[in-house]
């Protein structure tokens, strides 16, 4: 089956890019730098993106190209292609899994922006304490039915725009669909970051009476004032590894089959670089310019007791807007960026498993993205309906933490130690025009498979025993998280099963030529 | 903000403009 291909480099980059920045630019990563340290968690970083972050952004390249050469778009058929061995195209399943079941509930909590964009725009989030910031969350998320929402009836129906968007634009293909989308939501996000941020920039000092000190200037010493001290603590260089893992959307599966559309000689080692320099402008200048230092300049240093990604974002934020005028306006534009860097991250996760029914079982494109679409669908439904039993948390964190260091973590090494870190190195400069200074090839070999095994156990042995054991679960939310245990372990088998009658079939076609 | 502040912020702003720069640039030209 002829493959489908990038109309161009600038829409291949915009595309890849899209699929990198996502929410936690704009909403995890200040929180993350705040409170480790300020400034000072640049320092661990900066040296997670160079020792971790673009080297395994241009290992996924080169896997992805290559595995697109021999007609994969997944990491099933690319493992198996880089290691004769038959457990290779198993553990490339994961690379189906993981995008599969994080879509499960990325694609609903992206359509939270646009429900928030719709509510902003028509003048229902006007709130003056942040209890009504709360609660109007808590009603939209239908964890409370409160004076603001009587039921989770909104939220659902935002979520199917935001379902069938996804699902269309997988329909119509990787440069009909994925490609025009990027060329649309990635400028249009870039137009409203830079707007908020000089809507920021120019808060000054808005109480400057009772609170002269809370201005947009100490907000930003708030996010940049470095304090070296956390720098002793082990849990800022984890969480700095940890953000530019999750940000560059390392692990997942999604970046080799976005890669695999790429054509023979792409210069993939500056395309990984751009989408990588791309992702840290909207991530550090942009990201760290809006959320943390508007909240300061109206709320001072108590915002420092922000702790969920999600309280920044959309509860503190809508309360700065209440507070400036056209704040509706803002508000709306801050909500659609986040719509916008959501759903171009929806569809990267959605299209690995498409291109696994599409390439190894010979399914149509658009069967391919119905019945991605039907799985995404129903399994959504209890990540909706049981989100307050803390079902979305536990797939998050076995598939969203534990399985992307785990999958990285046997990718590196399947990669420097199966196919050959030289092999590898050659297939990263075909037809690059730039050359990968030679160090980068001995932090890939050495210092990269340390570091990702590193940060996996540490997650495996701290987080994962308590995780496991579900301590802290209530009695009564334990059903709730074995059923999602049980719809992951099913899920798992399932793609191993669907990988074996994928490779029975070929070999049985091999057999009879 | 502090002086040591705006140095860090310059700074990690300045590299990260600059590889943006400059894949961008190379991206276009090739």
């Amino acid at each position: 089956m002829k493959r489908e291909h990038w109309g161009s480099r600038i829409g291949l980059v915009l595309a890849v890019a899209g699929n990198a920045v996502g929410l936690g630019n704009f909403l995890r990563f200040p929180v993350q730098a705040a409170k480790h340290g300020g400034g000072a968690f640049m320092i661990p970083y900066f040296l997670a993106f160079l020792l971790l972050g673009i080297p395994l952004m241009w290992v996924e390249w080169t896997i992805g190209r290559f595995g697109g050469t021999k007609g994969h778009g997944t990491t099933p058929g690319m493992f198996d292609e880089m290691w004769k061995s038959p457990l290779a195209k198993y553990i490339g399943s994961i690379g189906v899994l993981l995008p599969l079941m994080i879509g499960v509930y990325y694609v609903y909590v992206m359509t939270w922006s646009l429900g928030y964009a719709f509510y902003s725009l028509i003048g229902k989030m006007n709130f003056v304490a942040f209890a009504q910031a709360k609660d109007f969350f808590n009603g939209y998320i239908g964890v409370a039915h409160n004076a603001y929402f009587k039921s989770i009836g909104p939220a659902y129906l935002f979520y199917l725009v935001g379902f069938a968007i996804t699902i269309w634009v997988i329909m119509r293909g990787v440069s009909g669909g994925i490609e025009k989308l990027a060329k649309i939501a990635m400028p249009a996000l870039f137009i409203f970051a830079v707007l908020l941020v000089i809507r920021v920039l120019t808060i000054g000092t808005p109480d400057p009476i009772n609170h002269p000190a809370w201005n947009i200037n100490n907000g930003l010493g708030f996010m940049w004032n470095p304090r070296f001290d956390a720098l002793k603590d082990g849990a800022t260089w984890l969480a700095a590894a940890g953000q530019i893992f999750f940000t560059l959307s390392l692990g997942i599966g999604a970046i080799q089959c976005y890669a695999s559309y790429v054509r023979e000689h792409e210069d993939i080692a500056l395309a990984g670089l751009t989408t990588a320099s791309t992702n840290e402008f909207a991530e550090v200048i942009l990201g760290g310019t809006i959320a943390i230092p508007a909240a300061f300049a109206f709320f001072g240093p108590e915002i420092s007791k922000i702790a969920g990604t999600f309280d920044l974002g959309f509860k503190t934020l809508p309360l700065v807007f209440a507070k400036i005028p056209f704040g509706s306006i803002f508000s709306a534009l801050w909500f659609l960026l986040l719509f916008f860097a959501g759903i171009t991250s929806s569809v990267a996760l959605a299209q690995p498993p498409v291109a696994f029914l599409e390439d190894e079982l010979g399914i149509s494109r658009k069967n391919a993205a119905l019945i991605v679409g039907v799985i995404l669908f129903v399994f959504s439904q209890p990540v909706i309906f049981f989100l307050s039993h803390g079902f979305l948390d536990e797939i998050d964190w076995w598939m969203g933490t534990f399985g992307l260091a785990f999958f990285a973590t046997l990718e590196i090494f399947i990669f420097n130690y199966a196919f050959g870190t030289k092999r590898g190195w050659e297939e990263l400069h075909k037809g690059a025009k730039i050359k990968v200074p030679g160090i980068f090839y001995y932090i890939v070999r050495y210092i990269t498979p340390v570091f990702l095994t590193f940060i996996f156990l540490y997650w495996a042995l701290t987080d994962g025993k308590a995780k496991l054991l579900m301590e802290g679960v209530s009695p009564a939310d334990r059903p709730y998280i074995i059923l999602a245990r049980v719809i992951m372990a099913l899920f798992l088998i399932a793609g191993m099963v669907l990988v074996k009658i994928a490779w029975d079939k070929k070999r049985k076609r091999e057999e009879q030529r | 903000m502090t002086t040591l502040g705006w140095i860090f912020m310059l700074t990690f702003w300045g590299v990260i403009l600059a590889l943006l720069v400059y894949s961008f640039w190379k991206l276009l030209s090739e």
